[in-house]
């Protein structure tokens, strides 16, 4: 047995086999925990959700970004889960298939919104400072709000297959397993999604120059 | 070579090119200043993109913790349901409200799947000849002191009883010949299974979202109180010393005792008629606790669930714009809702819309009445987040209850509180088809004055 400091003092935790790696252990876990939820554990249910939940909503901000609630794509997320884990068989790894309910829920949203687009240059940063560098605070802020504008030029499909592999750092196989698609036809995506949103950006990067420049 | 456009910039900076296709753009670029400006602003891309990858995402966790369990214990009471458990006892455990409870940061801690739950419990005083299991049956080591694994049981021996204090400061003794699980014990949330013998609890008067004792037969909900939990084979008795428990069989409903009181529930989940008088021949596992007994007439109170639904929240102007005759626009008072009354939960079996209108409601119904169901409970909360305005994260589990309830008086319910919802969140076409909604399902219902006044009928 192995223990655990803290808060985690009470846990009894069984020792893992050796050699295991990190993911393994965690996929280990999560479908163990896919199999409870089946048989209506709710416990379960609560454990999986909270190790998967800061994934799931980094995954749903790239792709929808702020023009959504994270907790609002939450919810739905996990009750979509909940409704088809029961069905997962364990064809891909279990964080793929969330990040493919995350696809889903985000497409649906992606598509909603197209109905009901917003001008999200309304706050967009005059420029990304040259005085900062990538690893300061307000470089990131103002890069995710650059990011997040040019990805609107992207057709949801499009978007959802670049942000996963340039943000989530998925590659194009395990991208196809979470889309339902050939890992081809993610990589033809991706080459034309890179192709538009560098010319976004590349826009929204020199349009504060041409403003600045026109005063 | 002739100039490579920006994806192909983009795999070579990436990494993603091939050996030779590498050194053809390596030989391409030496020669060509076009391309190397262009190779300088994907850099500029994927430097802006890397650093909104670096971005740290905020999310509202507290707020996505209360979401995120509230509907799925909707989902996963119905799931309960269809499977008709005899025993029913995971079911039980979740329909009737576990996953109510606070979330624990369990995710930061490396678990094995054995490690169901978490505990806080301590042993505070320690019978001779208990012992501890873990929840994988491993012998544990069990001394004074010490705290109590999650899913480990605890057994004592014939002779002398062992005590738990719990996180929120509750004790819980396990007389002698016992043997019981931690399901869980947090601040928010104590869960505990009793397999044999008997469990007394005296309940801490502390803010807490769930105190259950499942004795499979029976499970046992503390509203504030001190009692006992005698688990024989053939039959649950539950003696209520202090305070008030609501004890649900496995496939019936709930029924409120209060103190003074002791009811026993056969093993196939019925109230039973025994004499029960000789459950207060000894009390001294009280005494031990500390517990004053109250006494009374021997007749528990029936108080089958019921979800008490308050006043909507007042708006100072009505969210659905007003009706024109002719229209489907509601009159500008449309919006002044009346309260919605306390009603038990009427199981029904004919869910064919238009639904018949139902029996009639009483306010002293919810007089003494607490949900019980995880439908109740879920409705209660939505009620709550809608004074709070944060409804809109119980729509879809509302929109559950409307669609799967069996239970006529929660769907009614939910189909009300997703047009006061999306009329609270300014969205009067989606309220207006709500409360369209409501008036085809339940033409004859309670809140049918509220949806015509919205409608502008």
């Amino acid at each position: 047995m192995v223990s655990f400091p803290l808060g985690a003092q009470n846990l009894a935790v069984a020792e893992v086999p050796p050699r295991s790696s990190p993911a393994d252990r965690d996929e280990a876990l999560l479908l163990s925990l896919v199999e409870r939820i089946r048989q209506n554990d709710v416990t379960a249910f609560e454990r999986l959700y909270h190790l998967t939940r800061e994934d799931a909503a980094r995954t749903l901000f790239h792709l929808v970004g702020r023009r959504a609630d994270v907790e609002d794509l939450l919810q739905e997320t996990y009750l979509r889960l909940l409704k088809s884990v029961r069905s997962f068989r364990g064809e891909s790894r279990f964080r793929t298939f969330l990040y493919r309910v995350c696809a889903n829920v985000a497409l649906s949203h992606l598509r909603w919104k197209r109905r009901r687009p917003e001008d999200v240059l309304d706050e967009m940063p005059d420029q990304v400072s040259p005085a900062v560098g990538p690893d300061d605070e307000a470089f990131r802020r103002q890069a995710a709000r650059l990011v997040e504008a040019a990805l609107e030029g992207l057709t949801a499909k499009k978007r959802i297959v670049f942000v996963y592999h340039e943000l989530c750092g998925m590659g194009p196989e395990e991208i196809a397993a979470a889309v339902g698609t050939s890992p081809n036809t993610v990589r033809s995506r991706l080459h034309h999604a890179r192709l538009e949103f560098h010319a976004a950006m590349q826009s929204l990067l020199a349009a504060p120059q041409a403003k600045g420049g026109a005063k | 070579m002739s100039c490579p456009n920006d994806a192909t910039l983009w795999s070579f900076l990436e990494g993603g090119l091939d050996a030779a296709d590498r050194a053809a753009i390596d030989d391409h670029l030496s020669g060509c200043p076009a391309c190397q400006a262009s190779l300088q602003r994907v850099q500029a891309t994927r430097a802006v993109l890397r650093g909104a990858g670096a971005v740290p995402v905020e999310v509202d966790w507290r707020r996505a913790d209360e979401a995120v369990p509230g509907a799925a214990t909707v989902r996963f009471a119905r799931s309960a349901r269809w499977r008709v458990p005899v025993w029913g006892l995971t079911a039980a455990l979740v329909a009737a409200g576990v996953a109510l409870m606070v979330w624990a940061p369990w995710a930061t801690h490396p678990v094995s799947p054995d490690a169901p739950v978490l505990s806080g419990a301590v042993v505070e005083s320690l019978g001779g000849g208990s012992t501890l299991r873990s929840a994988t049956n491993e012998p544990l080591a069990l001394v004074e002191g010490a705290g109590v694994p999650g899913g480990a049981t605890l057994s004592t021996a014939a002779t002398a009883p062992t005590v738990l204090r719990l996180p929120e400061q509750s004790r819980a003794r396990l007389a002698p010949q016992s043997s019981a699980s931690i399901l869980r014990a947090t601040k928010e949330e104590i869960a505990l299974r009793l397999q044999s013998g008997t469990v007394t609890v005296k309940a801490a008067h502390v803010p807490r979202k769930e105190f259950l004792v499942d004795a499979e037969a029976a499970q046992v909900r503390v509203v504030g109180t001190a009692f006992r939990v005698r688990r024989d084979p053939d039959r649950v008795i539950v003696t209520v010393a202090e305070g008030r428990v609501l004890v649900e069989p496995k496939d019936g409903p709930g029924r409120l005792i209060d103190a003074g009181h002791t009811v026993a529930i056969t093993s196939d989940g019925t109230w039973a008629q025994d004499a029960l008088d000789a459950q207060w021949d000894d009390t001294s596992d009280f005494d031990a606790l500390g517990v004053a007994l109250a006494r009374a007439v021997p007749e528990p109170k029936d108080a089958t669930p019921a979800v008490a639904i308050a006043e909507p929240p007042r708006r100072e102007r009505p969210h659905v714009p007003p009706a024109r005759p002719a229209s489907d626009q509601p009159p500008a008072a449309a919006l002044t809702t009346p309260d919605i009354p306390a009603t038990p939960p009427v199981p029904d079996t004919a869910p064919a819309p238009p639904e018949p209108a139902p029996a009639a409601a009483t306010a002293s119904a919810a007089t003494d009445a607490v949900p019980t169901t995880a439908e109740a409970l879920f409705l209660a909360r939505a009620q709550a987040a809608l004074k709070t305005g944060r409804c809109q994260n119980y729509q879809l589990g509302l929109q559950d209850v409307v669609e799967g309830s069996e239970d006529r008086n929660a769907r009614e319910i939910a189909q009300i509180l997703r047009a006061r919802c999306f009329d609270d969140q300014l969205e009067p076409a989606a309220a207006l088809r709500e409360y369209r909604k409501y008036l085809e399902r339940f033409p004859n219902g309670r809140f049918a004055a509220e949806a015509h006044k919205a409608l502008g009928d």
